[in-house]
C-alpha cells in the first residue's frame, strides 16, 4: 500500500483553467462551494480564493479572469431580486459578502474601481442586504472600499476622495448607520493613502466627529481609541498635538467643545492646554496661494499654465481639513477657485468646467450641504455642455435649498439657454407663488412673456418688480423696451455664449444625475398620465435596483416589498404613506430615529393627533433636534400650518387643510434622504 | 445513511462506482453514516431548497446546498436543532476545556490588523485591542457548528513551537495551506460549560454527521458507538491510539481568555493518496469500536 507523500503547493490549481473558460460560472461554483478545489473545497470562499490566486502575479491570466467574473456575477445578483425565505436569504448575502471579501483579499483592482466608481448603485443595493452582523452586505462593501483605496482609483481620480466619506460614517455609527461601523469608518480612514504615506492620523478626526454626534461615555470613548492608540503608537506630545489640531478648529470651538476634551480621560496624554499664541495647532494653506490663483484666473492665464497649481492647491486644503476636520477653509477658496476658472473663460473651457465641477463635488464630500458648491458643480456642468446633468443638478439643489432665491432663477436661466421655456416659466411661476422670489424672478418672468408674445403678461411683470425695486436697471431698461414694442432678449449672454462656443455638447452614458433628471420629469405625470407610469416601469424593469425609481414606484403602488425583502428604507417609508399604514410608520421611527419628524409628520397627515401636536411643537423649535437638516427643510413647507394654529385651529385640523401640500413637501424631503450620495459620487 | 429516494440513491450509486477517489470518498461517507436523524435525513432528501436529480453531481449540490442553506449560516444549525434529533453525545463533564484551531486570515483583514500586530497586543496582553479585535471577529462570525477536540488529546502537540503545524496535521484541516506565504491562526480555548452557558438549544454539542459540513473526502464518519467522532488525520494513521476525538460545538462568543494561542502554519499540508488514509483510517475505527463489520 502506498503512502507517499505529494507536494502540490507550489503547482498551479487545475480549476484555475476553468476560471479563464468561463469567470462566472467559476465565481458562482466557488461562491456555492461547487467548485472542485480539493483539498480546498471546505474552506469558505474568501479562503479558498486567497490561497489559490493570491500567489499569482498581477497579470496571471487566471486572475485577469477572476477580477472580470466577480464584477460580473456581483452585477448578476444586483439585477436578481432577494429571496424571500430566510435560509436562502442568508445565504445570498452571504455569498455576496464574500464576493466583496474576495475582492479586497486579493485588490482585484477592476472589480474594486467599478464597485467604488458606481457607488450610488451598489450602495444602495447593499443597504438592502443586512440581516444581522454575520449578514451584512453593506458593512462589507464598505470594508471592501476601505481596504480597495489605493487600488480602486483611475489615473486622474483622487485616491483620498473618501476621506469626507470615512468621516461621516464615524459621525453616523450610532445612529444612520450601526454602532459597529465606527470600526469601518476609522478602518476607511486608517487606509487611507495620504495617513499611510505621509504619517497622517485623519482617524483622529474620525473619532472626534463620532463623539461630538453620538457623545458616547468616557469608558465607550477609550474602548473606541485605545486600540487605534495601540495600532498606531505616536509619543504622547505627539498625540496632544493631533488632537490639539483637530478639537482647535472652527467646528469645535463653535460647540464649546475645549481640547483635549473627550482625550482628557487619556492618562498618558500630557496635563498641557494650549493657550492662544502658541502654535502648536495645524494652520490653514496661506491665503496668498489661493489669491495669487485667482488674480491670475481674471487676468487671463492659461488653464494649462495653471493646472499644477490649481493641483496643489486642493492637496493643501484637502490635507489641511482631512487632518483636522475644519472645512471652512476649504468650501471658501474651492468655491472661488471654481467660479473663477468659469466665468469668462475663453480656452481650455472643458478643462476648467471639468476641474470646477472637481472643486465643487470635493466640496460635497466634507459638506454636502454647501449652497455654493451645489450652484457651481450645476454651473460647470452647463460650462462643460452637460445640459442635461446641469439641469437634473439645478433641481436636485431646488429640493434642498427650496427658500433659495438664486437657485431658482439661475436654473430658470439655464432651462431658457436650452430651450426649455415652458419649464422656466413653470418655475418662475411656482416660485414666485411660493414667495420665493426677487426682482430677477420677474425679470426673468418677463423675458419668458415677451417671448410668447404676451406683451401684458411682460408688462405686469416688469411692474411687479419694479414694486419690488422701483430703481432696478434691468427692469427700467426691459419697461423701455415693451414701451417700444420691443422684445426682450430671452437668453442671458452670460448662457448665450457657452451656447454659443464651438464645442459639442458631450456624449456619453447617462450619469446618476442625468437618469434622477429624467425621473425627476416624470414624477408630477406620475399621478395622471399612465404613459409616465408606463415609462417608469420600464425604468425599473431595466435596472429593479435603482433607488428613485423604486421610491417612485412605490408612491404610486406599482411596487411592493414582501415580508422578508430588505427594501430600502425610502421606498419602505413611501410604501407604509401610500397605504396609510400607521403602525409600519411607528416601526420605521425604531429603525431610523433620526428621520423621526418626516415620519411625524406622516402619521400627522393620515390624522394621528398626537403626531400633528408633537410635530407642530418641533418645527416650531429652534435647531436643537436629531433630524436638524431635515427639520430646517420641512420648516418653511410647514409655515402656513402654523399660521393656522396660531389662529385657532388645532394641529391635526391644520395639517389636515394643509395635507396635499404637506405630502408634497414629504415626498421632497424623502427623496432628498433617499440618495444621500448621489450628488457626493 | 440510508437514502430512501429513488433519484438520490441513482446518484449515491453512481458517486460509489467512480473512478475519482476523492468522488467515492464523499459518496461512501453518506453510506457509512449513522448519526443523521430520519427527520434529517427525510428533510435533506424530500425539502425543495434545491434542485433533485438522479446523478452524483446534483446530489453533492443538494449536499453542498444544505450545508450552505442550514448549516453554515446566521440562524440555528440543524445540527443543534432539538427538532432535527441532533446526534448528540450524552453525558459530559462540564469543566473539560475544548480547543479549537481557527484562521485568523480575514479577521486580522476586517479589523485591519497585521498578524505580528494582534501576536503583539497578545504577547504583551493589550487588552483593549485584543476586546476590540475578538469583539469585531464575534459579530462576523455566524451560527454555523464549530469542530473542535478537547484539550486532553491534543496537549502534547500544543506544547512544541510548532504546534500549529502538527494541529493542522492532526485534525485533517487539508485546507490550512501555506501556497500564499504562512496561514495566521488562533488556538481557541474554552471549557463544556461555557459552550452550554451560550447554548439555545438542548443539544449544544454534537458528533459529528456527514451533513453537518460540505462534501469533504478528509472526514470520515464514525460508528455512533464511539461517542464522538474521529478526525482523519493528513497523514496515514498509525493506530486507533493516534486517532484524535471530533466534536461540534455551538458558537461561543470568545472572549479574551479565550484567545490562548496565536502562531502560523508555515509547513505545506501534506498530501496523501486519500483511498490510502482512509483505508487506514477505517481500520482504526473498527479497532477503536469494536466493529469490524464497520465499513465494509
Amino acid at each position: 500500500m502506498t503512502t507517499t507523500a505529494i507536494d502540490h503547493s507550489r503547482e498551479k490549481h487545475p480549476w484555475l483553467d476553468a476560471v479563464k473558460v468561463a469567470p462566472v460560472d467559476a465565481v458562482n461554483d466557488l461562491l456555492q462551494g461547487y467548485a472542485p478545489v480539493f483539498p480546498y473545497t471546505r474552506a469558505d470562499a474568501p479562503d479558498a480564493a486567497h490561497v489559490l490566486f493570491g500567489s499569482l502575479p498581477h497579470d496571471d491570466p487566471s486572475l485577469l479572469a477572476l477580477d472580470r467574473g466577480i464584477i460580473d456575477w456581483l452585477d448578476d445578483q444586483r439585477r436578481e431580486p432577494l429571496p424571500s425565505d430566510p435560509p436562502h436569504l442568508q445565504d445570498r448575502i452571504r455569498q455576496v459578502s464574500e464576493a466583496f471579501e474576495i475582492i479586497a483579499l486579493l485588490n482585484l483592482p477592476t472589480s474594486a474601481a467599478k464597485l467604488r466608481n458606481e457607488y450610488i448603485r451598489w450602495a444602495s443595493w447593499t443597504e438592502r442586504m443586512v440581516l444581522a452582523p454575520s449578514r451584512d452586505a453593506q458593512a462589507a462593501y464598505l470594508r471592501m472600499l476601505a481596504n480597495t483605496q489605493r487600488i480602486a482609483t483611475s489615473d486622474k481620480a483622487d485616491t483620498d476622495s473618501l476621506g469626507p466619506f470615512w468621516i461621516r460614517i464615524c459621525r453616523d455609527a450610532g445612529s444612520k448607520y450601526p454602532a459597529r461601523y465606527l470600526q469601518i469608518g476609522l478602518l476607511g480612514l486608517r487606509r487611507l493613502p495620504s495617513a499611510v504615506d505621509n504619517g497622517d492620523t485623519p482617524w483622529i478626526a474620525g473619532l472626534a466627529a463620532w463623539a461630538k454626534e453620538q457623545e458616547p461615555s468616557d469608558k465607550a470613548f477609550l474602548r473606541a481609541w485605545r486600540p487605534i492608540k495601540s495600532l498606531h503608537p505616536m509619543t504622547p506630545s505627539q498625540t496632544a498635538k493631533r488632537v490639539y489640531n483637530v478639537l482647535s478648529q472652527r467646528e469645535y470651538a463653535d460647540a464649546d467643545i475645549t481640547p483635549p476634551a473627550w482625550w482628557s480621560n487619556d492618562p498618558d496624554l500630557p496635563n498641557t492646554q494650549t493657550g492662544k499664541g502658541q502654535r502648536n495647532v495645524m494652520e490653514p494653506p496661506p491665503p496668498h496661494y489661493r489669491q495669487t490663483l485667482l488674480d491670475d484666473l481674471r487676468n487671463g492665464a492659461r488653464f494649462a499654465d495653471l493646472e499644477d497649481r490649481l493641483n496643489a492647491m486642493t492637496n493643501m486644503y484637502k490635507r489641511f481639513t482631512d487632518v483636522t476636520g475644519d472645512t471652512y477653509h476649504l468650501k471658501r477658496s474651492f468655491s472661488n477657485v471654481g467660479n473663477a476658472l468659469l466665468k469668462g473663460a475663453t480656452e481650455a473651457r472643458q478643462e476648467r468646467a471639468e476641474f470646477a465641477q472637481y472643486l465643487a463635488r470635493q466640496t460635497l464630500r466634507y459638506n454636502p450641504w454647501h449652497e455654493y458648491a451645489w450652484s457651481l458643480w450645476r454651473d460647470a456642468l452647463f460650462y462643460a455642455r452637460s445640459f442635461e446633468a446641469s439641469i437634473a443638478l439645478g433641481w436636485e439643489a431646488i429640493l434642498r435649498f427650496p427658500n433659495d432665491v438664486t437657485m431658482r432663477t439661475e436654473l430658470a436661466e439655464i432651462l431658457i439657454a436650452c430651450k426649455r421655456t415652458d419649464d422656466a416659466l413653470n418655475l418662475m411661476e411656482a416660485s414666485i407663488e411660493a414667495d420665493v422670489s426677487n426682482v430677477v424672478s420677474f425679470s426673468i418672468l418677463s423675458r419668458l412673456h415677451s417671448h410668447t408674445g404676451d406683451a401684458v403678461a411682460a408688462r405686469d411683470a416688469v411692474d411687479c418688480g419694479l414694486d419690488i425695486d422701483p430703481h432696478d436697471f434691468g427692469l427700467l431698461n426691459a419697461l423701455d423696451a415693451l414701451n417700444n414694442n420691443r422684445p426682450l432678449v430671452l437668453v442671458s449672454t452670460a448662457r448665450q455664449r457657452v451656447i454659443d462656443s464651438m464645442d459639442e455638447p458631450s456624449h456619453r452614458q447617462p450619469s446618476e444625475i442625468e437618469r434622477s433628471g429624467t425621473l425627476r420629469g416624470l414624477r408630477n405625470r406620475l399621478a395622471k398620465d399612465q404613459a409616465a407610469l408606463n415609462e417608469l416601469k420600464s425604468i425599473l424593469d431595466n435596472d429593479p435596483t435603482f433607488a428613485y425609481a423604486q421610491l417612485l414606484a412605490a408612491r404610486h403602488g406599482i411596487w411592493e416589498s414582501t415580508e422578508n425583502q430588505l427594501p430600502l428604507f425610502a421606498a419602505a417609508f413611501e410604501e407604509a404613506l401610500a397605504s396609510e399604514d400607521l403602525i409600519r410608520l411607528e416601526a420605521l421611527t425604531q429603525q431610523q430615529p433620526r428621520l423621526a419628524s418626516l415620519i411625524l409628520l406622516a402619521r400627522a397627515i393620515l390624522g394621528d393627533e398626537t403626531a400633528a401636536t408633537e410635530v407642530t411643537n418641533r418645527l416650531r423649535r429652534p435647531d436643537g433636534s436629531e433630524d436638524a437638516r431635515m427639520t430646517r427643510t420641512l420648516r418653511h413647507r410647514f409655515e402656513p400650518v402654523l399660521t393656522l394654529v396660531d389662529n385657532g385651529l388645532s394641529a391635526v385640523e391644520a395639517i389636515g387643510k394643509r395635507s396635499q401640500s404637506l405630502r408634497v413637501a414629504i415626498y421632497d424631503t424623502n427623496e432628498i434622504l433617499a440618495v444621500p450620495e448621489l450628488m457626493r459620487a | 445513511m440510508d437514502i430512501l429516494s429513488l433519484d438520490l440513491q441513482s446518484g449515491l450509486d453512481q458517486g460509489l462506482a467512480s473512478n475519482n477517489a476523492s468522488t467515492k470518498a464523499e459518496a461512501t461517507n453518506l453510506v457509512l453514516e449513522q448519526g443523521v436523524s430520519d427527520i434529517r435525513r427525510n428533510f435533506f432528501e424530500t425539502e425543495d431548497f434545491s434542485e433533485h436529480g438522479k446523478t452524483w453531481t446534483m446530489l453533492s449540490k443538494r449536499h453542498a446546498d444544505y450545508v450552505r442553506l442550514y448549516i453554515k449560516t446566521s440562524q440555528e444549525p440543524h445540527t443543534f436543532d432539538d427538532t432535527m434529533y441532533p446526534n448528540s453525545i450524552g453525558k459530559i463533564d462540564t469543566v473539560q476545556n475544548i480547543v479549537r484551531l481557527e484562521s485568523l486570515l480575514r479577521p486580522l483583514e476586517s479589523y485591519g490588523c497585521s498578524y505580528d500586530e494582534l501576536k503583539t497586543a497578545h504577547d504583551s496582553d493589550d487588552i483593549d485591542l485584543l476586546d476590540d479585535f475578538l469583539s469585531l471577529w464575534n459579530e462576523d462570525r455566524d451560527m454555523r457548528p464549530a469542530f473542535a477536540t478537547f484539550l486532553n488529546a491534543v496537549s502534547e502537540d500544543v506544547c512544541h513551537d510548532d504546534w500549529p503545524d502538527r494541529l493542522r496535521d492532526r485534525l485533517g484541516l487539508a485546507h490550512y495551506s501555506v501556497a500564499n506565504g504562512p496561514e495566521p491562526v488562533a488556538l481557541m480555548r474554552y471549557s463544556v460549560s461555557e459552550v452550554q452557558a451560550e447554548a439555545t438549544s438542548g443539544n449544544p454539542l454534537t458528533m459529528p454527521t456527514v451533513l453537518d459540513s460540505d462534501p469533504w473526502p478528509h472526514y470520515f464518519p464514525a460508528p455512533r458507538s464511539l461517542q464522538y467522532g474521529r478526525a482523519m488525520a493528513l497523514t496515514p494513521c498509525e493506530g486507533d491510539e493516534t486517532l484524535v476525538v471530533e466534536f461540534l460545538n455551538a458558537k461561543v462568543t470568545y472572549r479574551r481568555e479565550n484567545l490562548w494561542k496565536i502562531g502560523q502554519i508555515v509547513t505545506p499540508a501534506p498530501i496523501h493518496e486519500i483511498t490510502d488514509l482512509r483505508a487506514l483510517h477505517l481500520l482504526a475505527l473498527q479497532i477503536a469500536s469494536g466493529d469490524d463489520k464497520f465499513g465494509t
